[in-house]
């Protein structure tokens, strides 16, 4: 590679271009030079490209923003922050955000300049750090937010931890004050108790201890009372009922601002799924039934649900190869995000462009990011991907330490080719597998 | 990656033989029968007590009960010694248990022993399967219960002492009572039932125990009240109480249990005229059945006791451990 790379140019032929932002959907070349998009259809004059990428019949969107995932989810973790943006990258991911319950707890600056300074270091996707409302996310004391702030965190949330009534009031106004948001795991923690399953006849057949609806219904009316009182802006996280879907419509239609975003392992396994797979289904929110899973992918059609994310957890074999309740919940996701959401396109008559957003340009939003945009001047944030192509990660190809999804061994269709970060081609699909550069600058 | 705690496991191996039992439900209606009159044989004429025999000779079978039991543990210990077969009790109550140390990396050392069949009990829904998909393949594995899933070997020995007295199963009314909730032994006993034709299951109980929602996953009828629930029933099967329901909000007291839920003599009046009472142990006496009922001639309790040894040895016999193609 050039060891000016920032400066390299880029030349990108045959490829359809899908903007989400914009609607742009058409044939076009693209060229980037700088780190920004130079020109659109014909080549700038004067143009020589350092690097050419000829990909006829694949497809150029901006890079997919991940709302929320875990690089490195414990002290003694094999993943960790590069191996993951390593993953992130391969999945066409250029920007991502880390949830605060990873080690060290974002809860304060210090901890959320190691994080960036980690994925600095790496150079491949860009992290944006989700904070820790309450110290230690321990759900007693606030957070000092407003340093979390200036930090980059836009978003700030407890994780899986409950918080009481009064602490989500308090951190609401406090959020507010400084303009930040909070990330919500809507769930009333008496009535989830211990539950590992969704309350539902797979549960009751197999006797384990189950989270009915009613506690993510209650947690949602909750937390939409209190975002009425208090004016905090609050994103519900991994909806995973129809009752989730339908209480967020009505706050929206009320004029709160609400967001959500839905898992994708949701979108597409409901709670029969645990007989056959176990703990790789082990989640939490735990997969519902068919009805939740339906209206899920209807919430996301019709924009309730304005985000699609991986939640990515990366966990070692010991952590599922236990008894179901004692396993650890969550499954690995970021190269699964694309071809997972081609499949619903497929499948259920979503619009390649509406999906796009629900991976570009909503998230960008809720992240309090600057859109990206396919557009002359923008950064090249960018996404090239195969929709024909397929794959199965076990045998072609899997950068996460975490393989704790029942996706690993099966065939999937539509793969990242290429992926640019600051118009710095980072991943490439080569015939050996991924290949990583790691990109020179911030 | 594989998950940990797979529900579905195949329990024959290539040849069709019985490898693993670790539920009811995957289980043919021949295999079954077969494990029936395997019973009858082993049991005497009179059918009161069993005989020593040589099937299991030079076997090794390891009792890894994760989960305290006396009863089932020294049931399945007798059945052991019965089929000549070599035990090795290995208790590892929950609280005790390998601090740090994996349920694979227990059982991987006793593996490593030259070990038969294992019969595990476990706290957990889904740890015996998990144990099952890890032994090496000559290796059988027995379900003595996991969590609040599966027991059903419990449920066979039930369905062999109802046999022993019922001629035919499809018409039966059967009424099950008690915490179904958190009961395997129901769950196992309810997909016996249906294995063999029956369709008439009533599970009895308060709606914190018995909730409606149960009518759906297990096709049964849920019935709030003991009355209905017993109304013309030939088979009454009473489950055990255990003390923690109270503490954990799902019972007020004993006392309004036994008023509401309890077998008295009186409620038995609404069932048929031959009906029979089972339970499958131990008994609180006075909290789910009076004592009187229990200890007359309608209760089947002493039955289920001896016909459990039996039932076991039939199992285990069948299993025939150490003895299975790869699969």
């Amino acid at each position: 590679m050039t060891s000016n790379r920032q400066h390299q140019r880029i030349a990108i032929l045959g490829a359809r271009l899908i903007d989400a932002a914009s609607g742009l959907d058409e044939q076009q070349a693209l060229y980037i030079d700088n780190g920004l998009i130079r020109a659109i259809g014909a080549p700038p004059a004067g143009f020589v490209a350092d690097l050419l990428l000829d990909v006829p019949g694949q497809i150029v969107c901006a890079g997919l923003v991940d709302l929320r995932a875990r690089l490195e989810p414990a002290e003694d973790s094999n993943a960790s922050v590069a191996s993951e943006v390593r993953a992130a990258v391969a999945g066409g991911i250029t920007s991502l955000a880390c949830m605060p319950d990873n080690y060290p707890t974002t809860d304060a600056r210090a901890a959320v300049h190691l994080l960036l300074g980690k994925a600095r270091e790496q150079g491949l996707a860009r992290v944006l750090p989700l904070g820790a409302l309450t110290r230690n996310l321990a759900g007693e004391q606030l957070s000092e937010m407003a340093r979390l702030g200036m930090a980059g965190c836009h978003l700030l949330t407890n994780g899986n931890a409950p918080l009481s009534s009064l602490i989500m009031r308090r951190a609401m106004e406090y959020a507010s004050t400084f303009g930040l948001g909070i990330m919500t795991f809507a769930e009333d923690p008496s009535l989830a108790g211990n539950g590992c399953v969704h309350e539902g006849s797979t549960g009751l057949k197999l006797g384990l201890q189950a989270i009915p609806v009613t506690a993510e219904e209650i947690g949602i009316s909750r937390d939409i009372a209190l975002a009425e009182l208090t004016g905090c802006k609050v994103h519900f996280a991994a909806v995973s009922s129809a009752r989730g879907v339908a209480l967020i419509a009505d706050g929206r239609n009320r004029g709160l601002a609400l967001t959500a975003d839905v898992a994708v392992h949701h979108l597409h396994l409901n709670d029969t799924a645990i007989l056959q797979y176990g703990s790789l289904c082990h989640l939490r929110p735990p997969l519902r039934s068919e009805t939740d899973r339906l209206a899920l992918i209807e919430g996301l059609k019709n924009g309730v649900l304005d985000a699609l994310c991986s939640d990515h957890l990366p966990c070692g074999e010991d952590a599922k190869m236990a008894p179901f309740p004692a396993s650890k919940a969550g499954a690995a996701g970021l190269e699964l995000l694309l071809p997972l959401a081609l499949q619903l396109v497929k499948e259920h008559g979503i619009s390649l462009s509406a999906m796009l957003a629900a991976m570009t340009a909503r998230p960008s939003a809720i992240l309090g990011l600057p859109t990206q945009e396919i557009r002359v001047g923008e950064v090249a944030d960018l996404a090239i991907f195969d929709p024909q192509r397929t794959w199965q990660p076990a045998l072609d190809g899997w950068h996460s330490l975490g393989k704790n999804t029942p996706f690993y061994r099966q065939s999937l269709t539509g793969r990242v080719t290429h992926t640019l970060v600051g118009g710095q081609l980072v991943y490439r699909l080569g015939d050996q597998g991924g290949e990583f550069d790691p990109r020179s600058g911030p | 990656m594989n998950g940990g705690g797979v529900f579905t496991t195949h329990q024959y191996d290539d040849a069709g033989t019985l490898r693993h039992l670790l539920s009811i439900e995957g289980l043919r209606r021949e295999t079954l029968e077969e494990i029936f009159r395997t019973a009858d044989s082993l049991l005497e004429l009179d059918g009161q007590t069993v005989r020593k025999v040589p099937l299991l000779r030079g076997k090794t079978i390891v009792l890894l009960f994760f989960e305290a039991s006396t009863r089932t543990r020294t049931t399945f210990e007798i059945a052991a010694k019965r089929l000549s077969a070599d035990v090795v009790t290995v208790n590892l109550a929950a609280s005790s248990t390998t601090k740090g140390e994996s349920l694979l990396d227990t059982v991987g050392t006793l593996i490593s022993m030259r070990s038969d069949m294992f019969v595990v009990r476990h706290a957990e829904g889904g740890a015996v399967h998990l144990i099952a998909n890890q032994v090496a393949d000559h290796i059988s594995v027995l379900n003595a219960g996991d969590g609040c899933h599966s027991h059903p070997t419990q449920a066979l020995l039930d369905m062999y002492t109802i046999r022993q007295v019922k001629t035919d199963f499809a018409s039966l009314k059967v009424a099950i009572v008690g915490d179904l909730l958190h009961s395997r032994v129901a769950r196992s006993e309810i997909q016996a039932l249906q294995l063999l034709g029956v369709t008439d299951i009533r599970a009895v109980g308060p709606a914190t125990l018995a909730p409606k929602t149960l009518s759906a996953a297990l096709g049964v009828r849920v019935c709030h009240r003991l009355e209905d629930g017993l109304d013309g029933a030939d088979v009454v099967v009473m489950l055990r109480l255990q003390r923690e329901r109270m503490a954990s909000a799902f019972l007020p007291s004993e006392s309004e249990y036994f008023e509401n839920y309890g077998l008295t003599f009186d409620k038995l009046r609404l069932t048929a005229k031959d009906s029979v009472v089972m339970h499958p142990g131990p008994i609180n006496r006075g909290v789910e059945i009076d004592s009187a009922v229990a200890d007359s001639e309608r209760s089947l309790i002493s039955r289920q006791v001896t016909n459990g040894i039996a039932v076991r040895m039939a199992v285990m016999a069948l299993m025939n451990p150490g003895h299975h193609p790869a699969q």
